[in-house]
């Protein structure tokens, strides 16, 4: 996450993510973006995140307290690059807030439906899907971020990260019912 | 049907050939091998179940409303027999969308809005255009030509 201390301008060169919350703006034909997700909101503040100084692990927690504050399921995010967006003639500005210092909003947008429907298409197809996850992925959380504590809090993944040993009860469990089976086929075997 | 003023049926004949048309073309939507009818209601219906609370996105959305639910049936029922079922999905400002795509590079998107516009745009290969339609009970063929081109790849 972008450290304490003033937050610098985006360049051109930044990458951003868009999180997708729902269904619909995934095609499941190729796994790729339809350009629903990239549509401005009614206020034409358009919400992301920016990938400088941020670990992926940090990415996916924001996305992460956003779904649960929502109580959506993360799908995914796209990620594309801002000098895409600027040349499609949309204005990148730093905007952070309590919880997320790399947010960032796109604003600019025409007033026409189908102009923006068109940078909605540019921005989909020069955007990168990348799904949701694991939830055990929040592990390599850094603890060291000033967030870390809130993200994992509110990451669903969090409870099973801090029971590892839940999955060695398992093994141990299927390795006990194999022995079980092995001794019963010798048995009658003889 | 809802048709501009000049396409609409005068005399008897005009109307008795009308509605058997229209019989014939909803028996015809209902075939395995020309009709999406089946599949297009009930994704719609989907996209009304998910999409009718607002901020159904996460970001602030406006709910997909009845409106626009009906605006969107007269639609796909407008379309061609034998074309392609188009995707449907839904913008922030609470349109449906009716999406044909192909690649990355080549795909349309056609929003529904209750006021019988239909706003488009379309990536085809290295080129693009975007516009408005109006809907008067008949797909455009303008846009009929547009998802031949961006399908016929």
């Amino acid at each position: 996450m972008i450290p304490k201390g003033p937050i610098p301008e985006i360049a051109d060169s930044e990458s951003v993510a868009r999180y997708a919350f729902s269904s619909g703006h995934i095609r499941k034909i190729d796994g790729t973006l339809k350009q629903n997700a990239f549509m401005p909101p009614p206020n034409f503040d358009f919400s992301t995140t920016r990938h400088l100084d941020t670990s992926e692990a940090e990415l996916w927690s924001i996305g992460k307290y956003i779904a649960s504050g929502l109580n959506k399921p993360l799908l995914g995010r796209g990620d594309f690059s801002i000098a895409v967006a600027k040349a499609l003639g949309l204005i990148a500005g730093a905007t952070p807030n309590d919880w997320n210092r790399n947010h960032a909003s796109l604003t600019g947008w025409p007033t026409d439906k189908e102009k923006q429907k068109l940078i909605a298409q540019e921005l989909a197809a020069a955007a990168a899907l990348v799904p949701a996850i694991k939830p055990d992925f929040i592990e390599d959380l850094s603890v060291e971020s000033e967030f870390a504590p809130i993200l994992l809090a509110a990451s669903p993944g969090s409870k099973r990260a801090q029971q590892p040993y839940n999955r060695y009860l398992y093994l141990v469990a299927w390795a006990f019912v194999g022995l079980l089976v092995l001794a019963v086929f010798v048995v009658f075997c003889r | 049907m809802i048709y501009p003023i000049y396409e609409f049926p005068q005399s008897a004949a005009a109307q008795y050939v009308d509605r058997v048309t229209a019989a014939q073309m909803r028996r015809l939507r209902t075939t395995n091998a020309l009709g999406s009818d089946d599949f297009l209601n009930g994704a719609l219906a989907d996209i009304f179940d998910q999409c009718s609370l607002p901020n159904w996105d996460g970001y602030g959305a406006l709910a997909v409303g009845p409106e626009a639910l009906g605006a969107a049936q007269r639609v796909v029922r407008s379309l061609p027999p034998g074309m392609a079922a188009p995707s449907v999905g839904a913008e922030p400002d609470g349109q449906i969308t009716l999406e044909w795509h192909h690649s990355r590079r080549r795909t349309l998107s056609i929003s529904v809005n209750p006021e019988r516009e239909l706003h488009f745009a379309a990536l085809l290969g290295p080129s693009s255009i975007c516009g408005k339609e109006f809907f008067y009970g008949s797909f455009p063929s303008f846009l009929n030509e547009l998802v031949h081109k961006v399908l016929s790849a």
